[in-house]
């Protein structure tokens, strides 16, 4: 049942050797010739919580120079549910001015990122955020990473109940080695005893392991798209009562252009489990995966491919096996949305919470939109907590009434709060990509707000101004803003050109099919012109966008992903 | 040289002794030729440069010989000692010429003639060339001097304070050692070559007075000029042609200095350079900045001034041989002078503030804030003349025969609202275009070689522009295969707009060349950090490479070598447990050995 492998990926090496993720760290630190890691660290890093990236703008200039490229790091923090206290907010903003150039940018997965750290600082950074009891563990990696879950701000006790459980799977699944904090908090070795990692043994996992936890009837987390999803299920008769959780796996959005054997894929549903049940089962998943996944080739070693490998029944009897854990059948859930809701909603225990769309989840102090000082100030008086949203927006959670007013006059004062922006960018999306990202082909988060107002005209010209239609643009087809669940996906081919994606069903439960390949900005505009106007002409009432190519047959519903994704 | 073209009307030899060497000449190859060259060189005595083979001692001749010692910071006292010694030949005095670096010092107590050209730094400070002999003859181990006979002509810049006083020191301390004086010393200021002349040919009368009866066995050579009436040009005067073949940035476009890569294209007959030596750079003034004079003074470009007896046109002269970038207190004087401005007269009272005066301002600068009208003629005298300026050379000839590499910082300033830029770094990195022709002129340095064991470690301290020299080196060191370790300690401002080179020493520490690097970028923190502060960090395994043998080589500002200078006493007293009087000795004693070498500018 192993996955046959005649040569293991090189990155596979590089982790066996590394000694439980030391590698030649402390030396690459210190090395003051380069900005950069030496090439085995490049990829150790990323376990630590941090990408090397360099300026790919400058890289032909700074090669002509003589100088190497402008090296930095993204550095990922792990925040399980996107949720920090104000305390901890103030210092991840003061981390982001005085060592990250200014600027903290909130994740598709629900956490913050540093963009621009240099070398000499990553130490400081990491630091900074231990004394707010904050870790970028497996902020990237091979290993389990950051667990998103649903803010359902409005089911409050059920909320705090579902998000207990991401918490304590973020930490249940960790690596036990010490290494992290070798590195870059007390600079100690333990003596003594032999290191080990009983998870995840000495070479990790084959590839990225993503985990969510939803709350129906919100899909915010796009569940279906996770390695490991857990749905939450409440008691039909008491919705602050947790009952357990339908388990999911198998999903995943990474493709490589040009490659049949890769597509996107969403989760299988493996069965009902009891809350207790939980760490067991997911644990079970998770070294399945350690065993069975594919080493040699790293596009096929997600979770997705190894159960369609092995099949989705000899995979859920494997993880019986190793759980000790029968599925019972899943219980009927149902998603409305996968978007946020803007402004101001009420908890049943009858807290607000103020939910503020931050453009593509970047967060900076620009001239007249003081975003990064009008959060700090909002951080100073609020009580409750901050909830990073899995759109890459930013809850102000937990507001008494009588906080209301304040704070929203602040989040007004920083234009954090503007009124009148459009469905559609409310709902869009959009991947770091250019300059920083090393996988990018095109622009994303650079581009897409242009873009936008583009399209918001093309829809208003169509009568569809108020009409809401979920847009998401990546660079490239890994798919970090999750395209292949919008109901317009663009995903990066080349230099301004995309591949147009359509038919998502606006909750995330449902692929969309490519539509047109590789094509620029003007093409787009037209190919949607056309669409827009037949969608005005011939919806159905309350019919969505991504519905109606499929219904009127514009592209064909994607059944089965590794079979007929790319037909 | 083509031997067929000899007659005996152009060499002292017959008709019949010219056709024995060309029929022995004619089958040689080009490799045989130069062996014999050699030969015949090594059997006739004459000396080889000592930049071809430092380290060769001579054996002194018998009887006295006049001696000609320099030293020199910008080449200026070399080109003079140079001339002065090509002057001696003239008058069939062979001289024995030598930087004072490769002089040894305990050989002054035989010598019984001796001239000496000197300059002097900022602060009365020794040109480095000359340090260890200026220091040798005020200690305790000086010899007595009774048989010496000596001249000392100076070189220096009397808007300083002091004057000549290295020349001064010389002359003080071969007078107490006990010798006499063969003729007044000559302190010269910025306008030395006519005073320099003067007193050359009068030197040269009072040599050729004490050589008494030597100088009529001298047979005077057919085919040799007869002696120059003034010295002759300096060879700095005799450039030869480059090819600008690149000019590419170094540093990015927000960096705070400009600095550029340069590769110039050489004929590698006519100019071999060695790692270490400099390039002097004849450059023209921006034909812009010209226009300005002309128009701020009224004058008319097209007429014709007399310069260094020439005719010649005002705009030519302007552009090409007169100095208008670096402003000078002594035009500014001169120019109190022509103008009759009180208040400039009372700034030139000041020297302190007449020097900041000058230091922020080009001559373009003074004239517009004090204006006047005067001759060409009188406008013309007023100014300095255009001497090439120096920069170190970047390259190996072994990895680059046919190349001179330059890395030049481009001098950037705001004057009156103004950007001026640098006479020769804006000339170079603006102004010359690819293919276009400049005029050069190897300055050697001695003083700062590579060891010769190829074993020794290398420890290499440079701040900015400082670092060329150094990429010469590890191109020169990886050429010749040399096994010793290096180590690179580089300042700058910032890591990612100013790390000259940084991909060059990435490459030497990839192939095992490199084997340390050190760096301080000072504008990169809140606390300024510089070279210095790496040193004194890294000062236990520094003081440990020393004492392995490791040769410490500082190229960079005089600042900057003050400042390295001082952490380095300070990094010896403490690793080797001494007081600091007994760092200096150590660090005097590397300097006596040859292992600590500076190149400060």
């Amino acid at each position: 049942m192993n996955a046959q492998h005649s040569t293991l990926s090189p990155v596979e090496t590089i982790k066996a050797r590394s000694n439980f993720l030391r590698g030649t760290l402390a030396e690459s630190l210190t090395d003051e010739l380069t900005g950069a890691l030496a090439p085995g660290d490049e990829q150790l890093c990323k376990f630590h919580g941090f990408y090397q990236q360099d300026d790919r703008d400058l890289r032909a200039d700074r090669l002509a120079r003589r100088l190497e490229p402008d090296y930095s790091f993204m550095l990922r923090a792990r925040l399980p549910g996107g949720v920090c206290t104000p305390a901890q907010w103030l210092t991840i903003d003061r981390v982001g001015r005085e060592l990250a150039q200014g600027s903290v940018r909130l994740t598709t997965r629900q956490t913050f990122q540093y963009h621009g750290v240099l070398k000499g600082n990553l130490r400081g950074v990491i630091q900074g955020l231990h004394q707010v009891l904050l870790d970028s563990i497996g902020g990237c990696g091979d290993v389990n990473r950051n667990v998103m879950c649903s803010p359902n701000p409005d089911q409050s006790a059920l909320h705090a109940e579902v998000y207990g459980w991401a918490r304590r799977l973020s930490e249940h699944l960790l690596p036990h080695t010490r290494a992290y904090h070798e590195l870059w908090l007390d600079g100690e070795r333990v003596a003594g005893g032999e290191e080990s990692e009983p998870l995840y043994g000495p070479t990790y996992l084959p590839r990225k392991f993503k985990t969510a936890f939803a709350a129906p009837p919100h899909n915010d987390v796009d569940v279906y798209a996770n390695d490991l999803g857990f749905i939450a299920i409440a008691d039909p008769a008491d919705p602050d009562r947790l009952l357990g959780f339908n388990c999911l796996a198998g999903g995943g959005m990474g493709t490589t252009h040009g490659d049949r054997s890769t597509f996107p894929r969403l989760a299988d549903d493996l069965g009902f489990v009891l809350p207790e049940q939980l760490l067991a089962v997911a644990e079970a998943v998770l070294t399945t995966q350690r065993d069975h996944g594919e080493r040699g080739n790293r596009t096929h070693a997600r979770l997705k491919y190894t159960i369609e490998r092995l099949g989705l029944t000899t995979f859920r009897a494997e993880v019986e096996r190793r759980s000790g854990i029968e599925f019972a059948p899943p219980r009927p859930i149902q998603f409305t949305d996968h978007g946020d809701r803007y402004g101001w909603t009420q908890g049943r225990d009858g807290r607000w919470h103020l939910t503020l769309f931050i453009e593509n989840g970047r967060l900076r102090d620009r001239p007249g939109r003081l975003l990064l000082s009008g959060l700090r100030a909002i951080a100073e008086v609020h009580q409750g907590d901050f909830r990073i949203t899995p759109n890459q927006n930013l809850m102000v959670a937990g507001v008494p009434a009588r906080q209301k007013k304040r704070i929203e006059a602040l989040a007004r004062e920083h234009g954090l709060l503007v009124d009148g922006r459009s469905p559609l960018r409310l709902g869009a999306m959009a991947c770091v990509a250019f300059p920083t990202c090393p996988l990018a082909m095109a622009e994303a988060e650079r581009y897409l707000p242009d873009l936008l107002t583009r399209l918001e005209a093309l829809a208003a010209s169509h009568g569809l101004a108020d009409q809401e239609i979920v847009i998401r643009m990546t660079g490239c087809p890994n798919g970090c803003a999750r395209p292949f669940l919008a109901e317009i996906g663009l995903v990066g081919k080349g230099p301004r050109t995309y591949n147009l994606l359509l038919g998502g069903d606006g909750r995330g439960t449902r692929l969309n099919r490519l539509y047109r390949d590789n094509i620029a900005e003007a093409e787009i505009l037209a190919t949607l012109d056309g669409l827009f106007a037949r969608y005005a002409a011939e919806r159905e009432a309350q019919e969505r966008f991504g519905d109606f190519v499929v219904r009127a047959g514009i592209v064909r519903r994607v059944a089965n992903a590794a079979r007929d994704f790319h037909d | 040289m083509n031997p067929s073209r000899l007659n005996s009307l152009t060499s002292p030899l017959g008709d019949r002794q010219l056709a024995q060497l060309q029929a022995v000449l004619a089958d040689l190859s080009p490799l045989q030729l130069a062996w014999v060259s050699g030969y015949l060189a090594a059997l006739s005595g004459l000396t080889v440069p000592a930049n071809q083979a430092p380290g060769v001692e001579r054996v002194p001749e018998p009887g006295p010989t006049l001696t000609i010692l320099y030293g020199s910071q910008t080449g200026n006292a070399r080109a003079v000692a140079e001339s002065l010694a090509g002057l001696a030949r003239g008058r069939g005095i062979e001289p024995r010429l030598s930087s004072m670096a490769d002089y040894r010092s305990r050989d002054l107590a035989r010598e019984r003639l001796l001239l000496v050209v000197v300059s002097t730094q900022g602060e009365g400070e020794p040109p480095e060339s000359a340090r260890e002999l200026h220091a040798f003859l005020h200690g305790k181990r000086a010899p007595r001097l009774e048989g010496l006979h000596y001249g000392v002509l100076g070189l220096g810049d009397s808007s300083y304070e002091h004057f000549c006083q290295t020349a001064k020191d010389f002359a003080g301390r071969l007078e107490a050692l006990g010798g006499k004086l063969l003729l007044d010393p000559q302190y010269c200021d910025v306008h030395f070559q006519e005073a320099a002349t003067a007193w050359s040919q009068s030197a040269l009368d009072r040599a050729a007075e004490f050589l008494g009866q030597r100088e009529a066995q001298i047979i005077q050579l057919p085919g040799t000029r007869p002696a120059p009436a003034s010295v002759p040009k300096p060879q700095t005067d005799a450039p030869l042609t480059a090819v600008l073949l690149e000019n590419r940035p170094l540093t990015t476009a927000d960096a705070v200095c400009e600095v550029r890569h340069l590769a110039l294209a050489i004929e590698p007959s006519a100019l071999s350079y060695t790692p270490g030596d400099s390039l002097g750079v004849w450059f023209h003034n921006d034909p812009a900045l010209v226009d300005q004079v002309l128009a701020a003074t009224g004058l008319n470009g097209d007429q014709t001034i007399t310069l260094d007896g020439q005719a010649t046109e005002l705009r030519e002269a302007l552009g090409c041989r007169l100095e208008l970038t670096q402003l000078h207190p002594t035009v500014v004087k001169g120019w109190a002078g022509l103008t009759g401005s009180r208040e400039l007269a009372a700034l030139c009272e000041d020297a302190v503030r007449l020097r900041e005066y000058a230091a922020g301002r080009q001559f373009i600068d003074l004239i517009a804030e004090y204006p006047g009208r005067p001759e060409a003629a009188e406008l013309a005298g007023a100014l300095l003349p255009l001497r090439p300026r120096l920069y170190s050379i970047a390259s190996s000839q072994t990895e680059t025969p046919d190349e001179v590499h330059l890395t030049v910082a481009l001098l950037s300033y705001q004057a009156g609202g103004q950007e001026r830029l640098g006479g020769a770094s804006g000339f170079l990195t603006r102004r010359l275009a690819e293919d276009d022709q400049i005029r050069v002129h190897l300055a050697d340095n001695s003083a700062f070689r590579l060891p010769a064991d190829s074993d020794a470690p290398v420890i290499m301290v440079a701040a900015g522009t400082g670092v060329a020299p150094f990429r010469a080196f590890l191109q020169q060191r990886a050429a010749q295969g040399d096994r010793g370790r290096n180590w690179l300690i580089f300042g700058n401002r910032h890591f990612r707009r100013d790390f000259l080179y940084q991909l060059d020493w990435q490459a030497h520490r990839k192939a095992g060349l490199l084997s340390r690097v050190n760096v301080a970028f000072s504008r990169d923190q809140a606390d300024k950090r510089y070279v210095q502060h790496r040193l004194l960090e890294q000062g236990r395994d520094l003081y440990a490479w020393l004492q392995e043998g490791a040769y410490l080589y500082c190229c960079g500002s005089n600042a900057m070598g003050r400042a390295v200078h001082e952490a380095l006493l300070a990094l010896i007293a403490r690793a080797a447990g001494v007081a600091p009087e007994g760092a200096g000795e150590r660090l005097e004693t590397l300097r006596r050995e040859g292992r600590y070498l500076r190149d400060l500018y």
